[in-house]
């Protein structure tokens, strides 16, 4: 038998993000106001952009940080939650940003969920 | 919260028009990031704002701008390498080509990243994607260029040729540079299979041609199989090493038809061949063969058919060898023999293949049945084993033996033959005493019971039966004799009676002789005990087979003589006579001259001479009527009693014809039935159908005779079981 428990895990990933800590987070995420302290491995399994971003030896790979000026701290937060745990809350005033931010950074769930919303 | 909320546009979403000149200006910054990638220097550049630059341009529906543009720089870019590569000479040119093409394939990679937008929602078939596009460009102006395909090719070929013969060469070189065929291939590997792959597989042919021609005429068979599979093992790990998985069926094929296909014939002939080393017994060498041919076509079939051969000729030797021919016991062992012999070289090289056991079994049957000896022989051998001959042997030795002889029994076509022989030398056995163990007798028999059914031994087991039901007559009789009056007036005999049931027994063929008087009683009285005791039973007497001990009475010494019945009628005349010619004898016992000379053989030409020959001849010479005899009285033995053989040990050939003869007058009464029951079943049949069926109902016991069937239909029809149709005389009607 196989037992599932998605909840539990989906809150454990994220306190995984939201660790104050941040202590073994290796990669920084900065929006105008804001930094994330995020886990490449997640970001590239979860991303297509992400996985591009690590495969390829630019800037941002070797410095560890990458800066979004075009999508909001409110925003890239939700993106990010839902990246770690595959939950988003939505409601109309930031659905379209949502759908925005998931078709740049090639996200194909959250793309398909927030189109659903519009 | 209103509809018009939700189309609100959101503040950071790019304006969807753009402006050319600023398109214009996104792709120049693509371009300089792509120029920059491609000389390496990409950590000074922002994944992020490259990116967006490409993400822009197609959210503006300006990713033509940025896909030609790329096909462009791309095109640029691969014919200044072209120029490079093909400046590099000897070994540099493939050291640098590789070098290029490494740096070239993780560019376009690095490239394909931040193009992935313009991947993932601008390119649309046939356009190439990104990465393709790049595959493409290296394949079109650096790869299939006069200046560099033809070249490469023959230098990986070159190295290839110099790896068979020895040489150490670059195996991870050698691996990125064929994957490079195969990695700017658009489908199906098509560069791969044409630029390299056919031109590989054409010089591995050639290559292996050429050695295994020079390789086989120059050394043995063994040696030449021990290469090939070498040869195989390294080609099967160069696959492995550096070519493309897609090649290796082809490229094994190719190797085999070369160095085995192309062969085999040779490989069978030639004088340290196939052949020989069957003869020899070389099971290491036969086994490799065998696994090399059987990856060939039809190769094990060229390798069974040879065996076979062998086997067959083998086989053939034997069952004629004039030795043997005399000698059923040699006759058998040998075949036994030779049959471990093939059943070894069947487990130990051939796998146990079904093929191959198949038709060694089929070679078996042909010749065990080339001559009709075999039959009688083969009873004979066992006779010889179960007279005693098993004496020396444990359990499991004796076990292996019977299985040998039920083996090569199931070869036997005229099963039916050899039955009536089994049945002639057991009752033989039974009746003289000689058998050396029941339970042998009994465990042989179960054996044939197994192999062919109840009907096969029921008349065996009916003789044993016999034996034990007559030791309670003869009980019984014995008791008779006390109670009974006429008993008084009688000397004492000891009088021994087996009590055979016509039918189960062979029948003897049948000779009379007059016993003396005194016999004559006894056996008078116990034929009137045993048909009172048996109502309706009548009795033969079968004085032929028996047995007597007399005893002689020499001057200083008394011995007792172990004699045939015939035997002692004849000694007993010696009481009123001395000298007695042949013909005498014959006439004081009735007994026939040729059996006359048979018993009277043993008892002056033995060992032990109880009767001489006057005037003395010569031993062999054959006895006339006319010879006279005496009794020998300085006989001269240290036992006291005297065992003499009946007659000589194997049976004369009128009494072999006899067996036959059984053997013919059952098998019309077999097919007889046979007929009778087909018939029964199919009410009509045309004449030829009737034969296949019957010969086929009766191929288990015998292989009948068309001749005889025919005869047997003929007296059907006679007997009005059977009748003709009036318009079709092939076809048969069933009479009720």
């Amino acid at each position: 038998r196989i037992f599932q428990d998605y909840s539990t895990l989906s809150n454990n990933l994220i306190s995984l993000f939201e660790d104050p800590d941040g202590n073994d987070s290796n990669f920084k995420i900065k929006t105008p106001d804001r930094t994330f302290f995020c886990h490449r491995n997640i970001l590239k399994y979860r991303s297509s952009y992400f996985e591009g971003l690590f495969r390829s030896n630019y800037q941002e790979t070797q410095q560890g940080e990458i800066t979004f000026n075009d999508i909001s701290t409110q925003v890239m937060e939700k993106v990010l939650i839902f990246l770690y745990s595959g939950r988003v809350e939505m409601d109309r005033e930031n659905a379209v940003d949502i759908l925005l931010v998931a078709n740049k950074l090639l996200i194909e769930n959250l793309k398909q969920f927030s189109e659903q919303f519009v | 919260m209103s509809r018009k909320m939700i189309l609100r546009v959101p503040k950071f979403q790019e304006p969807k028009r753009m402006e050319k000149s600023e398109a214009q200006r996104l792709w120049l910054l693509l371009k300089d990031a792509i120029v920059e990638v491609q000389h390496m220097n990409a950590s000074t550049l922002s994944f992020e704002e490259l990116y967006r630059s490409s993400y822009s341009l197609v959210i503006a529906k300006r990713g033509d701008i940025l896909y030609t543009g790329l096909e462009e720089v791309n095109n640029h870019h691969t014919k200044n390498l072209l120029d490079k590569i093909a400046q590099a000479v000897d070994e540099r040119f493939l050291i640098e080509l590789n070098s290029q093409w490494q740096q070239y394939k993780l560019q376009q990679i690095m490239i394909h990243d931040i193009l992935m937008y313009l991947d993932r929602m601008y390119v649309k078939e046939p356009q190439l994607k990104v990465f393709d596009l790049g595959m493409f460009k290296w394949k079109q102006n650096v790869l299939i260029h006069s200046q560099i395909n033809d070249r490469l090719v023959r230098m990986l070929l070159g190295l290839i040729h110099m790896e068979r013969n020895g040489e150490v060469i670059d195996g991870a070189l050698m691996k990125s540079l064929i994957q490079m065929y195969v990695d700017v291939s658009l489908k199906e590997k098509e560069t791969y299979k044409q630029e390299f792959e056919e031109r590989f597989l054409l010089a591995t042919s050639h290559f292996y041609k050429s050695e295994s021609n020079l390789f086989i005429t120059n050394n043995s068979c063994g040696a030449y199989l021990k290469k090939v599979e070498i040869r195989l093992i390294e080609e099967e790990a160069r696959i492995k090493q550096y070519l493309d998985e897609s090649t290796g069926p082809k490229l094994i094929k190719a190797c085999e038809d070369e160095l085995i296909a192309n062969h085999m014939q040779t490989m069978i002939e030639m004088e340290t061949g196939c052949r020989t080393m069957i003869q020899n017994d070389r099971f290491n060498e036969l086994k490799l063969m065998y696994r090399l041919f059987q990856r060939v076509e039809n190769g094990l079939v060229h390798l069974k058919n040879e065996f076979a051969g062998y086997v067959r000729n083998e086989g053939h030797k034997i069952v004629n060898q004039p030795e043997n021919l005399k000698d059923p016991n040699a006759l058998i062992t040998s075949l036994i023999e030779i049959r471990n012999r093939f059943e070894k070289t069947l487990s130990q090289s051939f796998a146990n293949n079904r093929d191959f056991i198949n038709s060694v079994n089929t070679a078996f049957e042909s010749f065990l049945n080339e001559n009709d000896k075999l039959s009688e022989s083969l009873a004979l051998f066992i006779d010889k084993k179960l007279r005693g001959g098993f004496k020396d042997s444990n359990d499991q030795e004796i076990d292996v033996i019977m299985n040998k002889v039920i083996l090569l029994f199931r070869f036997l076509s005229d099963k039916d033959v050899f039955k009536k022989f089994y049945e002639h030398y057991l009752a033989k056995r039974l009746l003289s005493g000689r058998s050396f163990s029941e339970d042998l007798e009994r465990t042989m028999i179960s054996k044939f019971k197994q192999e062919c059914g109840n009907q096969f031994t029921s008349k065996m087991e009916g003789m044993f039966t016999d034996m034990r039901l007559s030791k309670d007559a003869l009980d019984g009789f014995k008791n008779y004799l006390q109670t009974s009056v006429e008993m008084g007036k009688l000397p004492k005999i000891d009088m021994s009676v087996r009590v055979l049931t016509q039918g189960f027994w062979p029948t003897f063929p049948p000779h009379s002789c007059t016993l003396p008087p005194l016999l004559s009683q006894y056996c008078d009285l116990f034929t009137k005990y045993y048909c009172h005791a048996h109502t309706g039973r009548r009795i033969i007497w079968q004085t032929n087979i028996g047995t007597a001990e007399v005893t002689f009475r020499l001057p200083k010494k008394t011995h007792v003589l172990a004699l045939s019945t015939y035997q002692m009628l004849i000694m007993l005349l010696f009481n009123d006579a001395e000298k007695l010619s042949l013909k005498q004898m014959a006439a004081g016992t009735s007994i026939s001259f040729m059996d006359i000379q048979r018993s009277v053989k043993p008892l002056y030409s033995g060992k032990y001479k109880v009767l001489k020959r006057t005037p003395a001849v010569e031993k062999s010479k054959e006895l006339s009527e006319n010879d006279i005899f005496e009794l020998n009285l300085n006989l001269k033995c240290k036992l006291h009693r005297i065992k003499f053989a009946a007659t000589s040990q194997t049976d004369s050939e009128p009494e072999r014809q006899h067996t036959r003869q059984r053997v013919d007058e059952d098998r019309k009464i077999e097919i007889d039935a046979a007929i009778v029951r087909i018939m029964k079943s199919r009410k009509a049949l045309i004449h030829n159908d009737l034969i296949v069926e019957c010969t086929k109902q009766l191929s288990s016991r015998f292989v009948p005779q068309t001749s005889m069937i025919k005869k047997r239909i003929e007296n059907l029809i006679e007997r009005e079981y059977l009748e003709r149709f009036p318009d079709d005389r092939r076809r048969y009607r069933y009479l009720a």
